[in-house]
């Protein structure tokens, strides 16, 4: 697959402590060109408009915003499922968005994606375990019976029961399909999870089951998180830093204590004054949300 | 505006293509016009060749198609070696007719297509969405050929309608209403069996539609209103179904004009069906390629208007193109 | 929630009493979505339900309206309205009932609009379906009603579903929802889909409506933070049964029932200290298709003793505090 290499002007000096972080996103732009059907061109959204993130390794950043803020892009960008328009993308000192595709291989199982479970990121018609040994056999590692075990034990570590295994997707809760899609993401043993809304739609309570699970999981295996979210309270139980997204921008970042007590940009005062509990205190909000 | 454009472009160059692609099939088709004039020892190969030079067969392939494309942009599809006329005039006519029991059969199986697959769709698993679909199971497998027959059959047998024609014989000579009955009773049969043939169709993909968008979240949300069932019926499902309905009504006219070309034969009902097989017996090249360009025009014609009803009923549709 | 014995003096606009719901999907076998639920709103109310997945809430809420699947039926228990038993209706008496008198609000604001009419005119037809208004005034009915949800009329009227963005696609809903002037609300996790700013938006705009017509609300949430903020009652639902009930301020400071105990420590507060492990309630909602003896949040509860699993627990009112609980391990309440 031909894939351009973005863009970017090398001759900035960026001051990250670059040595720690496991992910560096500098100056990411990504503009989508909603095709026409005659001639070229059409109209243009802009999803990221020079975005600046780093995370260390082992570390959490969580990234809230509303809808439309360009978090999901964010994500794929990241994860380079989607080419950037401009900027880089540095995992373990390497930049991911100047190497052909190809050379992403090694790459493509050390940082992986958590999608929503509950949407369509499962294929129904595969077992439980089927759904886990995916990336093993998509990579051919292992034997079949290798892949099984392994996948076994994924599920084990993430807390889902074996009697689970056999069956399929759509006999399974929201909070269970939600730890099966963590499964799969860590059969690879990735370094990097990039989750983008692991909470959505989940009761309350497995909320809290899977926020611990994500805990320990960061713990044992020194996993670094880039958890992208909609609301605060959730996220703060996690996150080392938080990063608020407004209109393809981060418009306030810092360590998660700090955000959240003091928080200085009035998106951001508006998602904590929401988180505890206050009137919506944003008078344009009303009929345009 | 522009959708209708880029759908007329669309049409012109299917045009073009059918017709080189059947000028192609012709010549590949063994023989021409004069092979049986050959065969008769009493004329003298000179005479056949010399009608050949005259008739412009003697020349290449892509020249015979560029003389016709030529004249067929001018208005003029060529000349009839069967009739010895223009092959406009022959075919307008045959048009006329066709176009007639066409659109009273899509009528006709339509209507009772909506009808039938509302009243399933709304009493589903009811006795009248049962019986329905044995009775066009049944339907979709006996050939149409055989209900032609056997409608034919019954013509005869039972005298009460007229076996094949367009109208009776000393029609022009009654009153313009029994003209008119006339003319029904011999439409009757052949639109009856057009209709046994397609209807089952029809009849599956509206109770398949009306059931889906029955059962859609936003019905139940409607209900939760208290909007009443008729309410709900035609005021929000039937616009949600609309949309492959439409297509299909597009896909319709094909098959519908597929479906008479056959029954026009058996009929003997004067449109393009017994032209189109006249002609390809007799190698009559240019005739066949008109009646098979008329065809193809009908059924874009079709698909156009469809198109049209599509933009209109579907917002996301609209959406996309603007 | 009045427990059963003098009550039937009746200034409450919805009471339901011992409903149960049973569900016969085609392999046969019987599960129980709802056992022996009651629960009585006096008009003008607002109550909340709290519960997880599978807890019954949402058949509760089903059952109330009558929109059940074909696959469950309500097998015991009484719905009374205004006075009129609802179960009895004749399936029109109850489409007049629906959107007039009890209205519904689901929690997908996508799905509930159909995508190929203008959302205006989705609010005119719940208009015209329960009045006679002509075509010009019902016009003019939907419009203020969308006014009123908080969206521009003038833009919005004509608009598609796909035009609008989630929040204001759940404020089109809950126009059809009110615009006829319903005396009950019944609001199905109306905003677990949306994100935060517009969830607090749309609650905003909810209690406003719902004060200012004196509309009675039944908010179904497994949020606890979200019934805490607005209702004056609530329900605990667990496994088809109410475990806890009482006034929301009571039972959100003091609750009885280790499982709403479990419910409302897992919402983290966010003063509370950074990246830390949450308490949570191990395991996960109940099967409910194996038969349970005994309490249905035994397996997961941290109280638990030997009786739990032998036999239903029973029911404890205090009517004094108007709280009621369903626990053999109770969290306090004797003691008072």
């Amino acid at each position: 697959m031909w894939r351009r290499s973005a863009p970017c002007d090398a001759s900035r000096n960026w001051d990250y402590g670059m040595s720690e972080s496991l992910l560096e996103v500098r100056e990411l732009r990504k503009t989508y060109v909603k095709p026409r059907m005659f001639g070229t061109g059409g109209a243009e959204v802009v999803a990221l408009r020079g975005v600046n993130v780093s995370i260390a390794r082992g570390h959490t950043l969580a990234v809230v915003g509303e809808s439309g803020s360009g978090k999901s892009t964010l994500a794929r960008c990241v994860v380079q499922l989607e080419p950037a328009t401009w900027g880089q993308v540095w995992f373990a000192g390497v930049e991911l968005t100047r190497l052909p595709w190809r050379q992403l291989r090694p790459f493509r199982s050390r940082i992986q994606l958590v999608l929503q479970g509950a949407s369509a990121a499962i294929n129904p018609a595969f077992r439980s375990w089927e759904v886990v040994a995916e990336p093993l056999q998509i990579l051919k590692r292992g034997t079949g019976a290798e892949q099984k075990s392994a996948a076994l034990e994924c599920m084990r570590q993430v807390g889902l029961p074996l009697d689970l295994a056999e069956r399929l997707p759509h006999q399974l809760s929201g909070g269970q399909l939600q730890r099966l899609v963590i499964a799969r993401a860590l059969v690879l043993q990735p370094e990097l999870l990039v989750l983008d809304e692991p909470f959505t739609g989940l009761d309350v309570s497995i909320q809290a089951q899977i926020a611990n699970l994500l805990l320990a999981l960061q713990r044992e295996r020194s996993l670094t998180y880039l958890l992208i979210g909609h609301g605060l309270p959730m996220v703060s139980a996690l996150a080392d830093e938080i990063a608020v997204m407004q209109g393809g921008r981060i418009v306030e970042r810092g360590a998660a204590g700090s955000v959240l007590a003091t928080p200085r940009q009035g998106y951001t005062q508006c998602l904590v004054s929401v988180a505890f509990g206050g009137a919506a205190a944003r008078p344009s909000a009303e009929g345009s949300r | 505006m522009r959708f209708l454009l880029h759908r007329a472009a669309q049409g012109a160059f299917v045009l073009i293509a059918i017709s080189i692609v059947g000028f192609l099939l012709l010549h590949i088709a063994p023989g021409e016009f004069f092979s049986e004039i050959r065969l008769n020892p009493q004329i003298a190969p000179a005479t056949v060749d010399a009608l050949r030079v005259q008739y412009g067969l003697d020349r290449s392939l892509p020249a015979q198609y560029g003389l016709w494309l030529r004249s067929a942009l001018r208005g003029d599809f060529g000349f009839s070696f069967a009739y010895n006329r223009p092959v406009s005039s022959l075919l307008w006519p045959r048009v006329r007719n066709t176009l007639l029991l066409n659109t009273v059969a899509l009528t006709a199986a339509w209507l009772f297509a909506l009808v039938l697959g509302a009243w399933a769709a709304a009493h589903p698993k009811g006795w009248a969405d049962r019986l329905s679909a044995v009775l066009t199971s049944t339907m979709l497998v006996v050939p149409d050929l055989m209900f032609a027959l056997a409608l034919l059959m019954v013509a005869v047998r039972t005298r009460r309608f007229p076996a094949g024609g367009m109208l009776g014989l000393e029609a022009a000579e009654h009153s313009l209403w029994s003209q008119a009955q006339d003319f029904s009773e011999h439409l009757f049969l052949p639109v009856l069996t057009i209709v046994l043939g397609v209807f089952p169709i029809l009849y599956r993909h509206v109770r398949s539609s009306l059931a889906e968008a029955l059962a859609s979240p936003f019905v139940q949300a409607a209900r939760g209103y208290g909007l009443g069932r008729n309410q709900i019926l035609f005021r929000q499902a039937f616009p949600a179904a609309a949309n492959p309905l439409i297509s299909l009504f597009g896909l319709s006219f094909g098959l519908l004009l597929s479906a008479s070309l056959l029954v026009e034969v058996v009929f003997s009902w004067p449109g393009l069906g017994p032209m189109l097989l006249e002609s390809i017996l007799a190698r009559d090249v240019y005739v066949i390629v008109g009646v098979v360009l008329l065809s193809a025009v009908l059924v874009i014609i079709g698909n156009l208007f469809a198109d049209v009803l599509l933009y209109w009923n579907d917002p996301r549709i609209r959406a996309e193109w603007q | 929630m009045s427990p059963p014995a003098p009550l039937y003096n009746d200034d409450a606009l919805l009471r339901v009493s011992d409903l149960t719901v049973t569900y016969r999907p085609e392999h046969g076998i019987l599960v129980r979505g709802l056992c022996q639920v009651s629960l009585a709103i006096r008009p003008g109310e607002i109550v909340g339900v709290l519960g997880e997945s599978g807890s019954g809430k949402s058949t509760m809420a089903l059952a109330v309206s009558r929109l059940l699947p074909a696959a469950a039926e309500v097998s015991g228990g009484s719905v009374w309205f205004q006075g009129v038993n609802l179960l009895a209706l004749s399936e029109r008496a109850m489409e007049r009932v629906r959107g007039g008198r009890i209205s519904f609000l689901g929690q997908d604001p996508t799905s509930a609009l159909n995508p190929v009419l203008r959302v205006g005119e989705q609010v005119r037809q719940v208009v015209r379906a329960h009045s006679d208004e002509s075509a010009k005034r019902s016009r003019e009915t939907a419009r203020h009603m969308l006014q009123q949800a908080g969206l521009d009329e003038a833009r919005h009227y004509n608009a598609y579903p796909h035009q609008l963005s989630g929040g204001q696609r759940q404020r089109v809903a809950i126009a059809q929802a009110l615009v006829c002037s319903p005396s009950l609300l019944i609001a199905d996790e109306p905003t677990s889909l949306l994100d935060p700013i517009t969830e607090a938006g749309i609650m905003d705009l909810l209690q406003r409506l719902v004060c200012e017509a004196k509309t009675a609300l039944l908010l179904i949430s497994h949020d606890p933070e979200l019934v805490r903020r607005l209702t004056a009652r609530t329900l605990v639902m667990y496994a088809g049964r109410v475990v806890e009930a009482g006034p929301t301020a009571q039972v959100c400071a003091f609750p009885l029932h280790p499982y709403t105990s479990g419910l409302l420590r897992s919402r983290p507060h966010l003063g509370l200290g950074g990246k830390r492990e949450l308490p949570s309630i191990p395991g996960g909602p109940p099967d409910l298709v194996r038969q349970h003896v005994g309490c249905a949040f035994e397996p997961r509860c941290q109280q638990r003793a030997g009786e739990c699993s032998l036999n239903d627990p029973p029911e404890i009112v205090d009517v004094e505090a108007e709280r009621t609980v369903r626990c053999f391990q109770e969290l306090g309440l004797r003691d008072e």
